[in-house]
């Protein structure tokens, strides 16, 4: 079972996976699309590239099954997954929020996660970085990033 | 270029007000740059309404260091923080940020500096030189020819995935498939949206990079407590090293140089392929290439003499036949017709005065930048000295904001967020991330050259080894897969033959 589950397999099967649901999806799509005779067909490229990576994805879970795949080693996966959640979180409420709220707070809690632990300076980092890009970019350079809320 | 036209030219630059405005474009470019999301069209569209209260040189010479410094801009974030500023500086990341995360940012940026000006000056003394010859030469490249040189280019992927290739080429052909997502441009047709209109567009290149190469770094970073705590001891400031060590690169920055211009020549290309390609090129021919990827001066002088070459390159085709290389240069042109000058076959003759000094400034941008580059590298790199986790809450900002205001269009920054995820799995899995950017980046270049080149050739690929050019591309292209192979067969054949001789 050990030899079955690294990280080689495991990736290997999920590529292949999508690669086989990308495969059958262009299939379908296909036949729905009108080519002129004489014409590359819209899916001829992404297909012969989809059974390149099946392919491809297969020998990545024999090389998986014959040595093994990557140690994990030691990680701090429950801080990974705050930081993924905080960034998830941001995105889901930037436009809602406004990237001035969200941004700082984002910034503040990623730092958390990373373990720093002065508030104060972390708190002027997070409105700092915040602030100035979003005066550079939407000032400056006339882009428009989500403001604060009724602004 | 006459004499006279030289001494006019001259004249033109030296108007003092001139050179202000080209030393201030060259600061504005720079930070543009570095900024993701931003790049040098962006730049240069910024700036476009301001050149229509200046004379045309004043005009020219701003848009030129604006052009010409963005480019450079977006490789100091990508030596600092891991987040390539523009496209273009993908590669330099890949040896740029190791060299400055092991305390050497002085001299990263050292690097990067002198060969971006290197390249510049070697694309502009091409194109002072044989801009009309080298723009025919450019007109023989078709769908066919530009389909090998993509094939080609695509044997960069071999050469970042030194290790597991079977890991590297997976992620290419992942990076491939990325890139056909959306509205085929051929056809009209939807592919892999699944109904749903954000994707129609396709995805942004923008995202991707900061996903695979920021982000993921700020979460492999909260994976490792103690490293996120540090401060980093880092040197400080600008160094350049010795001139025994430039000449010793002498081949790479020659290389890079070529790569760089060739490619800026050819229209739709660019300067990320050209990047990637210099740098596949010279980890492949280095004595070093155990290096590469760890922070190896060689690769930071490959990648930055050909996106920087790629400027006088793109310059080519645009004044001599009117094609615009890239979109910064379409932005450029548009510029140069607003001050009723028409570039094409008849630019030379009509306005000789007006083309030396656009040679003049070219040159004049990337002295400038140099300059403008060696105090700026001062700040930037002091913001190493911060501890690591508040760089990577910066990072984090970045991020947010370079991934929406590409499009302003929130899905581009979801797709950040999951590339990031996928990122930082990918690095625990030791897949390299750099075959997925170089599969996207050509893959758009790739499908179209492939299937323009089937349509044209009645869709039957023989065809393509008509061309001699693309015969020589994919002479090379299968020399280049197969000459491992090769060398190590023959390396141990002649192993076997000496133990046999010893024995005897």
């Amino acid at each position: 079972m050990r030899r079955l589950a690294n990280s080689d397999t495991i990736l290997g099967m999920a590529v292949g996976l999508v690669g086989a649901v990308l495969l059958a999806s262009s299939y379908r799509q296909n036949a729905s699309v009108f080519v002129l005779p004489g014409d590359a067909p819209p899916f001829l490229v992404p297909q012969l590239l989809l059974y390149a990576m099946i392919g491809l994805s297969l020998l990545l879970v024999v090389q998986g099954l014959r040595r093994g795949g990557v140690p994990a080693g030691r990680k701090r996966w429950g801080a990974i997954l705050g930081v993924v959640v905080v960034l998830a979180a941001a995105t889901a409420l930037m436009q809602t929020l406004g990237y001035l709220v969200v941004g700082p707070v984002a910034v503040f809690l990623t730092c958390l996660f990373l373990g720093y632990r002065n508030h104060l300076l972390n708190a002027a980092v997070a409105v700092g970085a915040a602030g100035l890009l979003y005066a550079m970019l939407t000032w400056l350079a006339g882009l428009p990033l989500p403001s604060v809320p009724a602004v | 270029m006459s004499f006279d036209a030289l001494s006019i030219a001259l004249g033109m630059l030296g108007d003092p007000l001139t050179i202000a405005i080209m030393i201030l474009a060259t600061m504005l470019g720079i930070v543009i740059g570095a900024l993701p999301g931003l790049g040098t069209v962006t730049a240069l569209a910024m700036v476009l309404p301001f050149t229509f209260v200046l004379t045309a040189p004043q005009a020219i010479g701003m848009l030129l260091a604006i052009y010409v410094s963005s480019v450079f801009g977006g490789s100091v974030p990508a030596v600092l923080i891991n987040v390539p500023g523009t496209p273009q500086s993908a590669a330099t990341s890949f040896d740029g940020y190791p060299m400055a995360q092991r305390g050497r940012a002085n001299e990263a940026l050292g690097w990067v500096t002198v060969a971006s000006t290197i390249g510049g000056i070697f694309s502009t003394i091409v194109l002072i030189f044989a801009a009309p010859q080298l723009a025919a030469v450019a007109l023989e490249f078709g769908s066919v020819e530009t389909f090998a040189l993509i094939v080609f280019s695509l044997t960069t992927i071999a050469w970042v995935s030194v290790g597991n290739p079977v890991k590297g080429l997976l992620a290419g052909i992942v990076g491939l498939v990325l890139s056909s997502v959306g509205v085929d441009e051929m056809s009209g047709a939807e592919r892999f949206t699944f109904g749903n209109f954000s994707l129609s567009a396709g995805f942004h290149v923008v995202p991707i990079l900061i996903g695979l190469f920021a982000l993921s770094e700020v979460f492999a970073s909260a994976g490792s407590r103690l490293q996120s705590l540090e401060k980093l001891k880092v040197k400080t400031g600008f160094k350049v090293a010795p001139l025994a060590t430039w000449l010793s690169l002498k081949k790479t920055v020659l290389r890079g140089s070529v790569i760089g211009t060739f490619l800026g020549i050819l229209p739709g290309v660019g300067a990320t392929a050209a990047s990637l390609i210099s740098y596949a090129q010279a980890s492949a021919g280095s004595p070093n290439k155990e290096n590469f990827g760890k922070g190896e001066p060689e690769g930071l002088v490959a990648s930055e003499t050909a996106n920087n070459a790629v400027t006088g390159g793109a310059l080519v085709p645009t004044l001599s036949l009117g094609i615009p290389g890239d979109a910064a240069t379409a932005v450029m042109m548009g510029a140069l017709i607003i001050h009723g000058i028409t570039p094409g076959v008849h630019l030379f003759n009509r306005n000789p005065d007006l083309v030396t000094f656009i040679f003049i400034a070219l040159l004049a941008a990337n002295i400038m930048m140099l300059v403008v580059a060696a105090f700026a590298s001062h700040v930037f790199s002091r913001v190493l000295r911060l501890p690591h986790a508040l760089i990577m809450g910066g990072v984090v900002a970045l991020s947010l904001a370079g991934s929406y205001v590409i499009r302003t269009n929130i899905m581009d920054v979801w797709v950040a967020v999951i590339a990031g995820i996928v990122g930082v799995l990918l690095r625990f899995a030791n897949v390299p991330a750099a075959p997925i950017v170089i599969g996207f980046i050509l893959g758009p270049a790739l499908e179209t050259s492939l299937r323009q080149a089937l349509i044209l050739n009645g869709m039957n690929p023989v065809r393509f080894l008509e061309s001699p050019i693309a015969c020589a591309f994919f002479a090379i292209t299968l020399a280049v897969v197969f000459w491992p192979l090769v060398s190590k067969r023959v390396g141990r054949r002649r192993a076997r033959n000496a133990q046999e001789r010893t024995r005897s």
